[in-house]
């Protein structure tokens, strides 16, 4: 079914909307879950809340990309449960890689940007000045989550290859940070 | 915690990053592989294999499979107890002998689709509404001095107090009162769709248009939640012609629908297959399998194919969207899934049947046949 047709069936109220939403994005969105938690029992829970969420946000909203909505709504329901989990302790999986990973990007000095909207804008610029290629490699692995391996086989090129571009960019985005005079 | 909170950030980016990231595809390497292994083949086959195909094959433009840029996340699969049913009605048999078909450019529906105003275009917004014209005036509406209006949704309509007709670049869509004692409704009984089909099309005949219309009820697949839908109640002409009755099939397709608080609607697709790139040689189904063995193939399930033994159905039919660039016809193949994350527990006995589409256009003709990569590529 279309996306507009899904959206349409929201609005409506229509139980449908949840049925052709898991049948569509389902697998999409448990990808993802499962890529931040590890484990498929939270992971199906987290996608099972992503349908209520997006139950009770569409009406008013009417998402222009169905795909990226729900995926937003999963991954953010997810990094929730993640941390819920690991309060007290390091987890596993991807997670503290990618912290690690970021730690590099924080600059060493700056004004620390106040509200999180401005954050929002500044990646989205600074995505915007990145190749195509590099700017997916950035976001399959710091937004999707995926190994290094994942990302290699899912671009055919060498995990190494992907490895070397994601710590090139990392450096990017900390003087782009820099420059803006920001720190976070 | 200031790396957390750059994650958290990250999460908040322009949503064209995030699906841009998930439809680009895998390049050069795999992509050079199957280069590789065609140079090789072209070798061993020698001068011979040149010569033939000199005078065999008609000399077109090469292809490049198109790319599902909007739906490149959603996942074609179906739910069932087992695959018998379900209804996947096609035109199209193996006996149907056909040898070529046409290949459609696209770009101008793709300009218009991905256009914030489509009524920009000085022509489609006179198309649309001499569209909406016609069949309003099928109806018995007034036309004399019609009043359109706009909306991003429908785009341009025009109502009175029986009907509306909306047309966008992709579609023309009818709404009004659905019928008393009929139904639409995907979750009735195949039986009283084909019911409510039938007198929708003694109704609206010269609406809907269609000379020899075959009545399709299809899918009849299953929900999470263990309800039967058939999603697709729809009319085409039964033309005799083999390839122009496969072409309706996928095309001029008129869609019945419920669309709630006792509305139907009958939708027409407004695809334009005006450029017609060239007609193709097709690849036998046998070919087409030997393909889908070896990884050349197309899908929107997480899995590789799971071998031969669990296919259950094949058909030659165009993967269509109004976003493709190209319109290539394809074998589809339905394979039975072996084990799915999806495969709920609530539904015991359940089973789950994705899809895989080869080309069916002569490798030969296509610049980018792809290995699975290991990712959502459909």
């Amino acid at each position: 079914m279309e996306d507009s047709k899904i959206v349409t069936l929201y609005w409506e109220r229509s139980q449908r909307a949840i049925a052709e939403t898991a049948k569509k994005y389902g697998a999409y969105c448990y990808r993802i879950a499962h890529n931040i938690l590890q484990s498929r029992e939270d992971a199906e829970e987290c996608v099972n809340d992503t349908y209520l969420r997006t139950w009770d946000a569409i009406p008013p909203s009417r998402p222009q990309r169905l795909s990226a909505f729900l995926a937003r709504i999963t991954r953010n329901l997810s990094l929730n449960r993640y941390e819920q989990r690991h309060t007290d302790k390091r987890g596993h999986g991807q997670i503290p890689l990618l912290l690690d990973e970021l730690q590099e990007c924080v600059p060493d000095s700056g004004s620390p940007v106040a509200e999180d909207v401005l954050l929002k804008d500044l990646l989205d610029r600074f995505l915007g000045s990145l190749h195509p290629r590099t700017r997916s490699l950035f976001v399959l692995r710091y937004w999707h989550a995926y190994s290094l391996e994942e990302i290699a086989a899912r671009q055919g090129i060498s995990r190494e290859n992907v490895a070397v571009t994601l710590f090139r960019t990392r450096e990017k985005l900390k003087n782009f940070l820099q420059e803006e005079g920001v720190s976070l | 915690m200031k790396n957390n909170r750059l994650l958290h950030a990250i999460g908040q980016i322009d949503d064209a990053y995030v699906t841009e990231a998930v439809r680009r595809k895998a390049g050069k390497t795999l992509w050079l592989r199957v280069c590789a292994v065609a140079a090789c083949v072209a070798l061993l086959v020698g001068g011979g294999a040149a010569r033939y195909n000199r005078y065999s094959y008609p000399d077109l433009p090469m292809l490049t499979i198109p790319e599902d840029t909007e739906g490149a996340m959603g996942r074609e699969a179906y739910l069932a107890y087992s695959f018998e049913e379900m209804n996947f009605h096609t035109p199209w048999t193996p006996n149907s002998r056909i040898r070529t078909l046409p290949v459609y450019d696209n770009s101008r529906g793709v300009e218009l689709h991905h256009a914030d105003d489509p009524t920009s275009f000085f022509e489609e917004e006179a198309a649309m509404k001499q569209a909406i014209l016609e069949k309003a005036a099928l109806l018995g509406m007034d036309t004399s001095a019609p009043e359109f209006q706009y909306s991003a949704f429908y785009g341009y309509y025009l109502s009175d107090d029986r009907y509306t007709v909306s047309c966008t670049s992709d579609r023309l869509i009818i709404l009004t009162a659905m019928p008393e004692d009929y139904t639409l409704d995907p979750y009735a009984s195949y039986d009283e769709l084909y019911r409510s089909a039938q007198y929708l099309l003694k109704e609206y005949r010269d609406v809907i248009g269609v000379e020899n219309p075959y009545i399709e009820i299809a899918n009849g697949d299953y929900t999470i939640y263990g309800e039967q839908s058939w999603t697709t109640v729809a009319i085409y002409d039964q033309v005799k012609d083999p390839i122009g009755v496969l072409l309706n099939h996928a095309f001029h397709k008129v869609r019945l629908g419920d669309w709630g608080d006792g509305q139907m609607g009958i939708s027409f697709d407004r695809y334009d297959l005006s450029q017609v790139i060239g007609e193709y040689p097709i690849i036998s189904v046998k070919k087409a399998q030997a393909l889908l063995e070896k990884g050349y193939y197309v899908s929107s399930t997480i899995d590789p194919f799971p071998g031969t033994d669990t296919i259950k159905k094949v058909e030659l039919t165009y993967h269509t969207a109004p976003w493709f660039s190209t319109f290539v016809p394809y074998y589809k193949f339905y394979v039975e899934e072996p084990e799915s994350a999806y495969l709920d527990d609530d539904l015991p006995g359940i089973k789950s049947f994705a899809t895989y589409y080869v080309p069916a256009v002569d490798s030969r003709y296509i610049a980018d046949l792809k290995l699975w990569d290991g990712s959502i590529n459909g």
